[in-house]
């Protein structure tokens, strides 16, 4: 690791937030103005039927109304999607779940547009509604898209596989087998800022400029510009800060952005379209639900031989993150790529299935599919503990992947890439007294201890994987950085400029980060995968470190030195070693600007290419991970089901912290989500319609469901990381539901295999057996 | 019927003539600019709206704006600006308890109105007074430490 | 579309002749926690908007002729800042558990019983502790027990034109003590899955009186009359085994998802308040 860094690994505070704490920070709600139109949807009555007719006479006619669009009336392909275009701007002749939008309206008020879908008739002929894979992909299943490339899958858009070793003979010969099937809920982001875009015609270019909160603005121009029929460089996507994403917003914005932007092109005027929040909890992307059946074997001593893994996932009504091209599906691929989740495991067969249904489509949720994967690992290796009368930590720590070992995919795990799992696993033992048992009360509440771990790759293979962004240098010595990542609360803005000034020898408050404009920087990736740190921090280093070259070899004439005994420091230039020749670095700027020495520079970085082979499974997909330990003791009131979550430990590998405060952000937040996943959140559907779409009934967590959520940051640097680091946005949310899982096994002696583990579960699990 | 209201915002008099249906958030956010209250829910359930009136932590989503009439109302741009913080922001900011920020306005009010009445507060005064405000971001346990740091400031 | 009227009415007599005059065309806000959301998003439209808080003489929660009366505008905050409803142990418990401190401050006893939301945690109180509604109207009032108040889901008692002036709680001797309970999905801000409220008399360790009210197990809050009579002149140890797995007819549910859960939890819950209230008044009242 660097020696003696200024900046980099110092909690200095985010540099947006004293905006956001007076107020200030502008979200894109705050630019709507009185003259714009409004957009509503009228969306679809039924989650899955035909449409037979559609009238908007009446609506067009209501005073104030500027346009109401039909599928017919689009100017451009009726078609979107990250992966595959085939979710509807506006439903044609089908719905497919209840957040299809039937037709569009733009209106001088809020008031007018509701009033015009009011007018709007629609005939319906109602098809079955699924809201379980496991039904849709049965044979005789109503088919949910009859013409999509794959409907000759039925409802089964795709399948994932992966395998490895000789599994059956390892089954065979495996001296303890244990086999289980888990359930996981499909459940919403909750980001506090409901979707929202303004969509302003630019009559200079005949484009189009999208200001839409969200996560990706590159892949919002590719996927819309289709729609528009406007050639890309036409399509300006900007992000405002946001108020959350998790991953949602790599998917709803295009939604968002569909509908105002072909409003705005229809009317010519701007146009904004904001969801409410119910409507954010009926038609946005969730994370997709998982049915898991997991056997694993292993020997009498304790070591794992063999997984068998299938898991159904929820798709919803569209492909989103999946893909038509096997096995690039984001989320499905890593199911089964993590189906043996932190250990070595010479033997594996998994298949993953990706079903349509009409619940909501399914799409990036923070974690993309590992959470599902090792929820079932953790379970499975927790039993195999008990089974084998071990201690849960030592068991693990005979299993864990270490330098050398090969995971189930063929990655080979590599220490110069940082592997501190076993560091996480010693600390979180010893931080919450693991060898203590806890004390238990006499009354009906009992106390549980319970143990988890992850493993989480850094990016996003098999999708797009590279980051590149701009630079340039002011004459005052000062740097504007320029990313296409979005800043959505998770400190993009502040490490990128730790990262530059401390590259350029700049003082931190000298570097300014503008984020999220294809107008103002190139691609740098989506905001996604957990990757800005490592691949857009890498980019940032690309060029900082040209600019630097540029000025030393510039200085070493007037220096009279060569440029490698130059160095930059703090706003100076000096030889090393002799500060008594510090110049101004301004002074030295303006020099080199008038000598045409380039002061802008574009900066890139991409990392191994990764690969996972569609036959098998096999290859080398991740270039890094982090790694956690999770332990959590929780309360069960067995007379009444509820369970209180006491205390949480939790240690994270990140690599290098590049501000500790904004990494124990990401484990707090991440730890309190996955608490809300293990105890609480559940999208319920009933016949494609959900039933819970307010915060007063789908719960998240309050403040007084939470313990003090304690954190240690571990760091075993990644060789290929900036300073060392490694993604640790997503991962955090990963162990605490296991863990929770393990700890009510632990205080009930009862196992539960289906989350939430919600009051009513976990009772009618007490009375069957007879614990009560 | 437009109803004519007199009201204090932010320490000044403000004459208002609005609907009968109006809501306070939407007069704040859409006709006075103060887009520092936020509207995440609509529904009186998670607290990004949270503004005092009469010092008080209440819901402007779920309040008619003619039901402020001659009373005092404080949103975020009347507690402190970005040049000269009020010491409850700047907590907020020095214990890293702002993440993405949308709860953000909600919760410094709302740990306004819990210290003036209460200036040194337990963990548990402080759970019980931000309750009702939900933040997605932080577990918050560093709004907690925030609380406690302006509370230790005062 | 008509434009709505507003209202704000600062004596009880306004108030009540603008009820008169609009009927059920107009809407009274009170507190506003549950009404002004639907106002918003336009799901009532009524010719006039009655907002009652700025009416001084409802405010007021006071003690006469053996009841503690708590004015139709008086708030959740202004109950558990009073003394006098300090008396009632499950008036107190049940507020404290109302959505969250910033609905507490606006939110009203009376408008929680004027929606009638079935779970609503006061009103199960209220019940329990036997408290009698004063409707007024233009040229009259009229008493009404909580428990008959409440006729149907989100449905009372209340006619067009009238106003939930206050709520009458008898006052009860040293005997007596009452409680509060609910179970839900999290630890704060979120509606009872099962609530239950007692109001206990006992003596010498026997149930000489006692009233039971249930939240959350049917289309209205109610009392459980079946338990009550079966309870009365038992000792509390009886009480306590006898209502532990007690599954009353009262209960009316519908949802099957819930449906199992609640049943296993009612006499859980009930179990617990007759202790709360027991153990309160075998610690002297406090």
């Amino acid at each position: 690791m660097k020696k003696g860094l200024r900046i980099v690994g110092r909690s200095v505070a985010r540099a947006e937030a004293l905006a956001k704490a007076t107020g200030r920070a502008r979200y894109t709600s705050d630019f709507k103005r009185g003259d714009m139109l409004v957009a509503k949807a009228l969306w679809a009555k039924y989650p899955h039927a035909l449409i037979k007719s559609i009238d908007t006479s009446a609506a067009e006619q209501l005073a104030g109304v500027a346009a109401v669009m039909t599928a017919k009336d689009l100017p451009g392909r009726n078609g979107y999607g990250i992966m595959v275009p085939d979710k509807p701007v506006i439903a044609d002749g089908k719905t497919r779940y209840e957040g299809d939008p039937v037709a569009l309206v733009a209106a001088v008020t809020e008031e007018i547009a509701t009033k015009a879908l009011e007018l709007i008739k629609v005939e319906y002929e109602v098809l079955t509604a699924y809201d379980d894979p496991r039904e849709a992909m049965k044979d005789d299943a109503v088919l949910i898209h009859p013409n999509h490339p794959a409907a000759d899958k039925g409802n089964l858009l795709t399948v994932v596989k992966l395998d490895r070793g000789d599994v059956e003979k390892a089954f065979r010969e495996a001296d303890i087998v244990i086999e289980n099937y888990y359930e996981t809920p499909m459940v919403e982001h909750c980001y506090l800022e409901p979707d929202i875009c303004i969509a302003e015609p630019d009559d200079l270019t005949g484009g189009l400029h999208l200001i839409c909160a969200q996560q990706a603005v590159y892949a919002t121009k590719r996927c819309l510009a289709p729609v528009f029929n406007l050639p890309h460089h036409k399509v300006r996507v900007s992000s405002p800060i946001v108020g959350g994403g998790f991953g949602g917003k790599e998917d709803s914005s295009l939604d968002v952005a569909a509908v105002a932007g072909v409003l705005a092109l229809k009317t010519k005027k701007t146009v904004c379209f904001e969801l409410t929040r119910e409507e954010v909890f009926r038609t946005t992307g969730k994370r997709h639900a998982t049915y898991i059946k997991h056997r694993m074997a292993a020997t009498k001593e304790g070591k794992i031989t063999a997984v068998d893994v299938e898991t159904v996932l929820n798709k919803g009504a569209y492909t989103s993150m999946g893909g038509l091209r096997e096995p690039a599906h984001a989320v499905t691929m890593r199911t089964a790529a993590y189906a043996a989740g932190v250990y070595a495991v010479a033997s594996a067969k998994a298949r993953s299935y990706s079903v349509f249904t009409n619940t909501p489509y399914s799409c990036a949720f923070r974690g993309f599919g590992v959470p599902q994967a090792i929820f079932a690992v953790e379970c499975q290796i927790d039993e195999l503990a008990r089974r084998l009368n071990m201690d849960p930590i030592e068991l693990r720590r005979k299993n864990i992947l270490r330098d050398g070992d090969h995971t189930i995919y063929g990655q080979v795990m590599k220490e110069s890439r940082g592997l501190g799992l076993e560091e996480c696993m010693d600390k979180v033992r010893d931080s919450i007294g693991w060898d203590k048992p806890l004390a238990q009360s006499a009354g009906p509440v009992k106390r549980g201890r319970g143990f988890a771990v992850f493993m989480y790759g850094t990016g996003i293979p098999l999708l797009f994987e590279g980051a590149s962004c701009f630079a340039v240098l002011n004459n005052d010595a000062t740097l504007n950085v320029n990313i296409a990542s979005t800043e959505m609360g998770q400190g993009v803005m502040t490490v990128m400029a730790q990262m530059a000034a401390e590259a350029l020898g700049l003082n931190y408050e000298d570097v300014l980060v503008s984020f999220s404009d294809t107008g103002r920087a190139p691609d740098s990736g989506p905001t996604v995968g957990s990757r800005s740190t490592v691949m857009v921090g890498n980019a940032v280093l690309d060029a900082c470190r040209q600019l630097k070259d540029r000025l030393l070899a510039f200085a070493a004439k007037p220096f009279k030195a060569d440029p490698r005994d130059l160095a930059i420091e703090g706003g100076k230039i000096f030889v090393v070693g002799k500060p008594e020749t510090a110049e101004s670095l301004a002074a030295l700027i303006a020099k080199a600007y008038a000598s045409q020495v380039p002061l802008a520079a574009t900066g890139v970085w991409y990392p191994p290419q990764p690969s996972f082979r569609a036959e098998d499974g096999q290859g080398e997909p991740m270039h890094a991970y982090a790694f956690g330990a999770h332990a959590i003791e929780i309360s069960v009131d067995t007379e009444t089901g509820v369970i209180t979550v006491d205390r949480s430990v939790f240690a994270c590998d990140v690599g290098k912290a590049i501000n500790p405060a904004a990494v124990e952000g990401q484990m707090e937040g991440g730890a309190a989500q996955g608490i809300g996943w293990g105890v609480m959140e559940e999208q319920v559907m009933e016949n494609g319609v959900m039933q819970n779409a307010a915060f007063h009934n789908y719960m998240i967590p309050t403040i007084k469901d939470l313990p003090d959520l304690e954190s240690i940051i571990v760091e075993h640097p990644n060789e290929l990381g900036p300073f060392g680091s490694k993604g640790i946005g997503e991962p955090p949310i990963i162990p605490a539901a296991p863990a929770i899982r393990n700890a009510v096994w632990d205080a009930l002696g009862i196992k539960m295999n289906a989350i939430p583990l919600t009051a009513r579960t976990v009772l009618a699990e007490i009375q069957k057996n007879g614990k009560a | 019927m437009a109803v004519d209201i007199k009201f204090i915002l932010n320490d000044k008099p403000v004459e208002l003539q609005v609907e009968a249906q109006e809501i306070l958030v939407d007069t704040l956010r859409e006709r006075l600019g103060l887009t520092g209250t936020k509207k995440a829910c609509g529904t009186g359930d998670c607290g990004a709206c949270t503004v005092l009136v009469d010092g008080e932590a209440v819901r402007s989503c779920i309040l008619l704006t003619a039901s402020v009439d001659g009373k005092k109302v404080l949103t975020i741009e009347g507690l402190g600006t970005v040049e000269n913080p009020h010491p409850i922001q700047q907590a907020f900011v020095d214990a890293g308890a702002v993440q993405c920020g949308y709860c953000t306005p909600g919760m410094v009010l709302t740990a306004k109105a819990l210290l003036d009445k209460c200036p040194n507060p337990t963990t548990e005064q402080i759970k019980e007074a931000l309750a009702g405000n939900l933040c997605r971001c932080t577990g918050y346990t560093k709004i907690i430490k925030a609380v406690k740091a302006a509370a230790k400031k005062n | 579309m008509k434009e709505t009227l507003y209202f704000g009415p600062k004596t009880l007599a306004e108030a009540l002749a603008l009820l008169d005059k609009y009927r059920d065309k107009a809407v009274i806000v009170n507190g506003g926690t549950d009404i002004v959301e639907k106002l918003a998003h336009r799901a009532v439209d009524p010719e006039a908007i009655v907002y009652i808080q700025g009416i001084p003489e409802l405010k007021t929660i006071k003690e006469e002729a053996g009841f503690v009366s708590i004015g139709g505008t008086a708030t959740y905050k202004d109950v558990l800042a009073s003394p006098l409803c300090g008396k009632f142990a499950g008036l107190i418990q049940s507020v404290r558990e109302i959505g969250s401190a910033p609905i507490r401050v606006v939110g009203t006893p009376a408008g929680n019983i004027g929606t009638a939301v079935p779970a609503a945690d006061c009103n199960v109180a209220l019940m329990a502790l036997g408290a009698r509604i004063v409707l007024a109207k233009l040229g009259g009032e009229r008493v009404v027990e909580t428990k008959d108040m409440f006729v149907a889901y989100c449905k009372t008692q209340l006619e067009p034109g009238e106003l939930i002036k206050e709520i009458r709680i008898p006052v009860t001797d040293a005997g007596t003590a009452s409680a509060f309970a609910k179970l839900a999905k999290r630890k704060a801000q979120d509606i009872a899955q099962v609530s239950a409220s007692v109001r206990l008399t006992a003596e010498g360790g026997v149930c000489k009186d006692i009233a039971i009210a249930l939240g959350a197990v049917g289309p209205t809050a109610v009392r459980v009359p079946s338990l009550e009579k079966a309870l009365v002149g038992k000792s509390i140890d009886a009480c306590l085994a006898e209502v532990k797995k007690a599954v009353p007819p009262e209960l009316r549910l519908r949802n099957p998802r819930n449906k199992q859960y609640k049943e296993a939890v009612v006499g859980v819950l009930i179990g617990r308040v007759l202790k709360a209230a027991y153990e309160e008044l075998a610690g002297g009242g406090k």
